[in-house]
């Protein structure tokens, strides 16, 4: 008897704590999700009533007067070009360190490209901003895509490597005696059964892509900007406009959370499997 | 090493790396070693400028300010709340999740994770909003301290500037540790913790005694990825703490914020350079520990 009040008591405990933790990660969510439907007055009037009336149309004022529209499509172009260079770029580095000899090359390489990984992007943003500036390239989208390409390459090409040396070799070695060209070998038999892990690459960069806000806000200008830093730009706290701040924030939210809601055990595997192979 | 070597390797190899590599040496190592050199001028890349090699003296200006040291008290901070709050409270929950206390795992899973799936800058505005004089949590603090005008001003205090980045930062990351924690957890070999609960081990027992000592290595190198990325956060420090590192600002301040507001922005490129080589030199610094503690631990997983 004593037992079991115990086994309630903890069971209550344990639920509590986990429903207390999702409430503080999906409230200020929900709140932002209805609070950006309301007029600026309600929102200042009271911070808990839901909209009287859907006001979609702070969507269409934060999308007009915060440049939502380039934003976007810059967003989207990172997104997709950063994922395409990353896979393409990272698969083959991949493939070579993990397969092919020169082992030692690939060692020392691969030693050097991982230390990226835990190096910070900031460190690099005077340099590289005069880099870009000298190559013309500040203030233009290839900029974006190819700085996103470089700080995104490391981990993706640990990912693929530890992945890669996880393949029995007997698959390649077969498809060497039946005379395969090194190409023919990469592209016919080892993309194909890399596809999982090309998939968790693209998750992983693709949502640093997307989410990225410092290196896509100093090497841009207003026309070639991302969604976050046109937001960081727009929800300026100086402003008390909140119905379109709030507005502009789910912007960049729905998209992200539309893939995360279809795609959940994915996204979740691929950032942590990053972590995982420690 | 299985596959021998063939005719037209060594071509293929070239090609092969050629473009990661080149991405990685312009755009990522080259610009480290040129800011390094660019430390030890005065060249602000300012037309007209006589450039000249000033050895050590932008380090001792960083040295003497006052900011510099805010920053990197900070950071520590933010270091410590990565170490002692994400990991440990990330390795609890993933606990109780494991040994099945709780029904709804994956929807809790979901949940919790959440956050990292939103732009930091987002996130950091949206919890600067719901703490804010409109936001939804000071209106539930309203009620809790009867206070219909209670504001936090946390922000607003030298000692207790870095409270709502702590939190923001356990907000976003906990649910991320117990996720690795998790996964961890789920392939290790179950029946000794059967066996510890046959034999009559309550759950306290089995988590100090079993659990922890199992996970040493996964805690320890997730310590460590903690640690870097908390020197690595920029976004949000600077979406919390937007105001330009002025006055009340600097409570807040980090070594990156404080490059960025003290040197990017001024146009000090070589003084800020020697902010970037300060902050690469702390994360080697912790990476070769992290190597070393990591080879200590674990001797016979040489690659």
């Amino acid at each position: 008897m004593k037992k079991k009040v115990y086994k309630i008591l903890t069971k209550t405990a344990v639920y509590s704590i986990f429903l207390t933790f999702t409430a503080m990660t999906v409230y200020p969510m929900f709140w932002l999700a209805y609070s950006s439907l309301k007029t600026n007055f309600e929102i200042q009037k009271n911070a808990f009533s839901f909209p009287a009336a859907l006001q979609f149309s702070n969507y269409a004022f934060a999308w007009k007067y915060g440049q939502m529209n380039s934003a976007f499509i810059n967003s989207t172009v990172f997104f997709l070009f950063t994922i395409i260079l990353v896979i393409a770029s990272g698969m083959m580095a991949s493939y070579v360190f993990a397969k092919m000899p020169f082992k030692r090359t690939s060692k020392f390489i691969y030693a050097f490209i991982g230390f990226g990984i835990l190096i910070s992007t900031h460190s690099v943003i005077i340099p590289l901003f005069i880099l870009l500036t000298k190559m013309g390239l500040t203030n233009t989208r290839t900029g974006v895509i190819l700085t996103y390409t470089a700080v995104n390459l490391p981990l993706a090409i640990f990912i693929g490597t530890e992945y890669i040396k996880g393949l029995p070799d007997s698959i390649i070695e077969s498809a060497f005696i039946d005379g395969a060209s090194n190409f023919k070998m990469f592209l016919n038999i080892i993309l194909p059964i890399t596809a999982p892990v090309m998939v968790t690459i693209g998750i992983v960069t693709g949502l640093a892509a997307w989410n990225e806000f410092l290196l896509g806000f100093i090497i841009t200008g207003p026309g070639t900007r991302g969604l976050p830093p046109t937001i960081v730009a727009f929800a300026n706290p100086r402003t008390p406009n909140y119905h379109l701040q709030f507005a502009a924030l789910m912007i960049s939210v729905i998209p992200i959370v539309t893939l995360y809601g279809i795609f959940n055990k994915r996204i979740t595997k691929g950032v942590i499997g990053g972590a995982e192979k420690g | 090493m299985g596959i021998g070597r063939r005719k037209g390797d060594l071509s293929f190899y070239i090609i092969m790396v050629a473009p990661a590599l080149l991405f990685f040496i312009i755009i990522i190592a080259g610009p480290i070693v040129f800011s390094l050199g660019l430390s030890f001028t005065n060249y602000d890349f300012k037309p007209n400028q006589i450039i000249e090699f000033i050895g050590l003296d932008q380090y001792i200006r960083i040295f003497q300010d006052n900011k510099f040291w805010v920053g990197l008290q900070n950071n520590l901070i933010v270091v410590a709340v990565s170490v002692f709050g994400q990991i440990p409270l990330g390795l609890i929950l993933a606990y109780l999740l494991f040994r099945g206390q709780v029904r709804f795992t994956a929807f809790f899973q979901a949940m919790v994770f959440l956050p990292q799936v939103i732009s930091t800058v987002v996130v950091g505005i949206l919890f600067r909003n719901f703490f804010g004089i409109r936001g939804a949590g000071t209106a539930i603090a309203r009620v809790l301290v009867e206070d219909p005008k209670f504001n936090f001003t946390w922000f607003l205090q030298r000692e207790t500037a870095m409270v709502p980045i702590a939190i923001a930062l356990l907000w976003i990351y906990t649910g991320y540790f117990m996720l690795v924690f998790l996964a961890n957890m789920q392939k290790m070999d179950k029946g000794v913790l059967e066996a510890a609960s046959i034999d009559g081990a309550n759950e306290f027992m089995i988590f100090f005694r079993i659990m922890v000592p199992a996970m040493a290595g996964v805690i320890l190198v997730n310590a460590i990825l903690a640690i870097s990325g908390s020197l690595k956060g920029f976004d949000m420090f600077f979406a919390l703490a937007p105001n330009d590192g002025q006055g009340l600002g600097n409570a807040n301040l980090v070594l990156p914020t404080y490059m960025y507001h003290y040197a990017f922005r001024p146009q000090k490129y070589a003084f800020g350079s020697a902010i970037s080589v300060i902050i690469v030199t702390i994360s080697i610094v912790f990476i070769m520990i992290s190597n070393y503690v990591g080879k200590k631990l674990n001797p016979m997983r040489e690659r």
